[in-house]
């Protein structure tokens, strides 16, 4: 090895602390970016690998009925390779529980074998033609443990059924298993899907061939191709209700939502990481190098290139970089295998493809090395100006002025000594403090943000299910009744508030934009919902127009006083005009609603309506699920309790975050104290000799930093909120809006921990000055 | 006696805030390969500005100097970094050791770069610290830091080496000790040795001694008899 080899690794082992420390950090942003990036690669291959082998539509079409023909004029167009017809039903299943509601949506499945979405089978085998059995959906078995050989009742069009469950199953429709948009959450207990055999419920409910519902692929090279208009045309006197491609449906949008986060999240935090090791980096080799101002004199004397000497520095960092690099990528690649099954768990894509992605590799390690050597750089850069002459004369001593709290002569002289001392180093080592104050306030807007992030969506959730939408049951029925029917259900039960509602989708449109929403229509004077504009005011559902959800307005661009088109699935109805008359917030979903009257009006046939509200403290499920125009049940307590569940997950990625955050406060602190103290150590040697305690000494430490702690914090509040903000805009889509202010018991909390992880990196630094060697330190002249 | 280095007309000029110093002015000299030369001189004479000039650490304002033959003071950057390399050595007052290599790691840091290196055992059995090799600077004292910092200098087999006030840290007897092993190098290893030093009694052991007062040479001369280190006081 060579001499300067040596040199730089006794160098590296006499501040291994502070060089463990940076490598930490980098190596942290290393894993982040490794992980994250090969798990959303390894999700996605695994879904499309999923998707290619269980031959996913491109297209469903959700319509009123159709028959073979009409598949069949579909299957006619060029860029469709294959077109399913499918029964699709929702049913509620009958369990042993009386007040338990869970509900099932039956599907057919077709004869041919080379079906779209196709099933794969988890266990057992599919249902045999027309006989009474059924294939159930994964999740559904697994959350309500049902096994093959168990019997299924289920209720539909009015008569119950029993089926014999032969097989377990999954399908690339339903990866990610929700009742609907508003739902959010996978509740699979409650909610599942089963697969009949096509020819025996058709028969059972007297379908025939009046399919409700088509799943079609398209020829490869039409693979993007946009077919809404065309499909439009062809299902002209259908009744499409709505038409989704691939890129909407539910299911594939959460899992490329999850995606889209993880690529987000993958470019934006390692990043900080990365910068703030390189910061950290560059700013503690500038100071190695100003201290080994007369070793670098020395080398140059000795003949050594500027080169030579510049190249022996920037290895301390390029070290770094590189076993950071490496470090990283290793826990970053065992990372991401465990990411990836824990998704594919949770989304229930059957197949698990990891693989090494090279690129990624090189990647990692360009990214981890080229930090590295522009904080090296940084750092190191002044050797070049260094002139061995000058450098072996002692340095001139810095100019000290008067701080500007000096020139306030009666607060200066009611200060003590200590006090004294500490403001005049901060005001006077400027470039350390901004740094200490910038790795502070970082901190604490990263553990703000984690905090925020834990509160966030119980808080999103308690907005969304209680004070914007507050009815306790949603009760949905298998088809359209008349309103004055209302009055039937009141009697059922023991019941506080009644509401109907209607809910249909439907296509909005403006200019080129196109987008299929749920409209749905409400009591004008509602108490069900409660909607607030965009500045929080209060507003009440109008006669005529329409509101519409923040997000909705964000995608097509609406002020109030705009007109939307809207298009119906009604047959040979016009497109209608509406006008904007209010934007609402809402957190979960995409929606718009109407006056109930005026949406029969001009948008349907008659006094319609698809379900009702009920707040009932009755036992509302054990007395409408058995009812034969009943198609699903919703309770609002049901999903606070699976959202409960859910935010048991996300607990451990935010617990690593407040490590992560934790661990830069403590390097920044760790490093910059000790850097502090090598700068000070003949100041603190003379104070040493005149009679300072090490206790005393330490006191002068512990007090500039926590001016400093408050400073950054101050500082970290606005920062944290600006991180707050980004994730809204980089975060929020049709599926939920993340507006939220954190709150105070957040800014508390984060504070708290700001200062928790400081007061522990202090607590580090201490031993430099118990085993401070004052005397050797004021006549040492080695280099 | 060929001449190894020829000074002429050498000045340096640097601003000091405002003021402009003259460190050194129309100096010219020639020195013998195989010299002890001493240059003396009080603070601020010039004679460590001369040195630095001279071991190509610093660039003359005007004037040319040759070693060799080659004029070094046209030199470009890197010219000077081999110049350095391979013809000069170093002694400074402090030593100026890398304080995390042991002695002998010291001196190879200099071997490591040089093209015709001495044997570093050799040299240290030549400074007397065959015994210190491998203790790092913080164990030895500073009569032997100041014997490493000379192995070190020498080890790279230079045709030149410059001692910068060589005794200047050190005990009366200790710094004897330390000219008597310039003076065993100058005359074993035929190399030239330039000592700075505002010793005057320094001055008695050279064989061409450089008088300096404010950055003039005031006096150049041979010395018909130097003395040996031990002969000399202070």
């Amino acid at each position: 090895m060579k001499i300067l080899d040596l040199r730089l690794l006794r160098t590296i082992k006499e501040s291994k602390g502070q060089y463990i420390a940076i490598l930490v950090v980098l190596t942290i942003g290393i894993l982040i970016y490794t992980s994250l990036n090969i798990s959303s690669i390894n999700l996605k291959d695994s879904l499309y690998t999923y998707y290619d082998t269980g031959n996913f539509a491109d297209y469903f079409i959700e319509l009123m009925n159709t028959d073979e023909t009409v598949i069949n004029n579909i299957m006619a167009l060029e860029q469709v390779s294959q077109a399913n017809g499918r029964h699709v039903l929702e049913a509620p299943l009958i369990t042993n529980d009386e007040n338990e509601r869970v509900t099932v949506r039956v599907i057919s499945l077709p004869e041919n074998e080379d079906r779209i979405n196709n099933l794969e089978l988890i266990e057992g085998r599919l249902p045999l033609k027309g006989s009474a059995e059924v294939a159930v959906l994964e999740q559904l078995a697994v959350a309500r443990n049902i096994n093959i050989g168990d019997s299924l009742i289920f209720q539909a069009h009015g008569q119950q059924i029993e089926l014999a469950v032969v097989s377990l199953v999954a399908s690339p429709e339903f990866v990610y298993l929700i009742e609907s948009e508003q739902t959010f959450m996978p509740n699979p207990e409650n909610y599942g899907v089963v697969y009949l055999d096509e020819g025996f419920m058709s028969r059972q409910y007297g379908l025939g061939s009046n399919y409700n519902n088509i799943v079609l692929t398209l020829e490869d090279n039409y693979k993007n191709h946009d077919m809404k208009k065309l499909l439009e045309d062809v299902l002209k006197y259908t009744g499409v209700m709505r038409i989704t491609e691939r890129s909407e449906q539910i299911s594939n949008r959460m899992v490329h939502e999850e995606i889209n986060g993880l690529e987000k999240a993958s470019n934006s935090i390692p990043l900080i990481f990365l910068a703030v090791a390189a910061i950290i980096l560059g700013v503690m080799l500038k100071r190695i190098v100003e201290n080994d101002r007369i070793a670098i004199g020395i080398l140059k004397s000795m003949g050594y290139s500027n080169k030579e000497v510049l190249f022996h520095y920037m290895k301390y960092a390029i070290s770094i970089g590189i076993i950071g690099g490496i470090i990283g990528l290793i826990i970053g690649y065992a990372l991401s295998g465990m990411m990836t099954s824990m998704y594919v768990d949770f989304f229930n894509i059957p197949l698990l493809t990891v693989n090494i992605y090279y690129e990624y590799i090189a990647l990692s390690m360009i990214l981890s090395v080229i930090f590295c050597v522009l904080a090296g750089l940084y750092g190191a850069i002044k050797i070049i100006k260094i002139h061995p002459a000058e450098s072996m004369r002692p340095q001139a001593p810095m100019v000290g002025k008067r701080t500007i709290l000096e020139k306030l002569p009666k607060f200066w002289s009611s200060l003590s000594f200590s006090w004294k001392n500490v403001l005049r180093n901060i005001l006077r080592s400027k470039s350390r403090v901004i740094f200490i104050i910038l790795g502070i306030s970082l901190t604490y807007a990263v553990l703000l943000f984690s905090v925020y992030i834990n509160d966030v969506f119980d808080e999103m959730f308690n907005l969304h299910f209680g004070e914007f939408m507050s009815m306790e049951y949603e009760i949905n029925f298998s088809q359209p009744l008349n309103m004055n029917q209302i009055d039937y259900f009141e009697e059922l039960a023991d019941i506080d508030l009644i509401e109907p509602k209607n809910e249909f989708p439907f296509e909005f449109i403006k200019g080129r934009e196109n987008y299929v929403i749920n409209i749905i229509g409400l009591e004008e004077n509602t108490n069900v919902y409660n909607f607030r504009d965009l500045s929080y005011m209060q507003m009440k559902v109008p006669s005529t127009g329409i509101i519409v959800s923040e997000n909705l307005a964000r995608k097509f661009d609406l002020q109030l006083g705009d007109y939307i088109e809207v298009s119906s699935f009604i047959p040979e109805r016009d497109n209608v005009l509406l006008e904007v008359k209010g934007v609402t917030k809402q957190l979960f979903g995409i929606n718009a609603y109407m006056n109930i009257e005026f949406m029969n009006e001009v948008l349907l046939d008659g006094e319609m309506m698809t379900g009702i509200y009920v707040n009932s403290k009755d036992n509302i499920v054990s007395k409408f699920k058995h009812l034969p125009v009943v198609s699903s049940i919703l309770s609002n307590q049901e999903l606070r309790e699976v959202f409960e569940e859910f935010t048991g997950l996300i607990i451990l990625s935010i617990g690593m975050m407040v490590v992560f955050g934790g661990i830069l406060g403590f390097v920044i602190i760790y490093t910059a104290t000790n850097m502090s103290i090598s700068e000070r150590i003949m100041e603190f040697s003379s104070l040493r000799v005149m009679g300072f305690r090490k206790k005393e000494i330490f006191a002068l430490i512990k007090k500039e930093n926590y001016v400093l702690t408050v400073l950054g914090i101050l500082l970290g509040i606005p920062l944290g909120k600006a991180f707050i903000q980004s994730l809204d805009i980089m975060f929020s889509n049709e599926l939920y809006t993340l507006s939220i202010n954190a709150s105070i018991m957040s800014y508390i909390l984060a504070a708290f921990l700001t200062i928790l992880f400081i007061y522990i990196a202090q607590f580090a630094t201490r031993r430099r000055i118990e085993k401070l060697e004052f005397l050797e330190a004021l006549k040492n002249r080695m280099v | 006696m060929s001449s190894v280095l020829k000074i002429n007309g050498l000045s340096k000029e640097y601003l000091m805030g405002e003021v402009k110093v003259n460190a050194l002015r129309d100096a010219s000299f020639e020195i013998g390969s195989g010299e002890f030369v001493v240059i003396l001189g009080p603070s601020g004479s010039g004679k460590s500005t001369l040195l630095n000039i001279i071991g190509g650490m610093d660039e003359p304002t005007s004037g040319e100097v040759f070693f060799s033959g080659s004029k070094i003071s046209n030199y470009s950057q890197k010219d000077l970094t081999d110049y350095r390399r391979y013809q000069v050595g170093f002694v400074f007052q402090f030593y100026n050791l890398m304080a995390n290599l042991t002695a002998r790691e010291n001196v190879e840091l200099a071997t490591e770069i040089a093209r015709d290196p001495l044997n570093i055992d050799e040299v240290f059995t030549l400074v007397g610290l065959d015994e210190r090799k491998d203790h790092f600077p913080s164990q030895l004292s500073g009569g032997e830091q100041q014997r490493v910092a000379i192995a070190r200098a020498v080890c790279k087999n230079p045709e030149l080496l410059l001692c910068d006030e060589p005794t200047g840290a050190l005990d009366y007897d200790t710094g004897k000790k330390i000219l008597s092993l310039l003076r065993d190098i100058n005359s074993s290893l035929k190399k030239t040795v330039l000592v700075i030093t505002h010793n005057a009694a320094i001055g008695k052991m050279a064989d061409r001694v450089i008088r300096m007062r404010s950055g003039e040479i005031i006096e150049n001369y041979l010395n018909e008899k130097p003395l040996s280190p031990e002969e000399i006081e202070w």
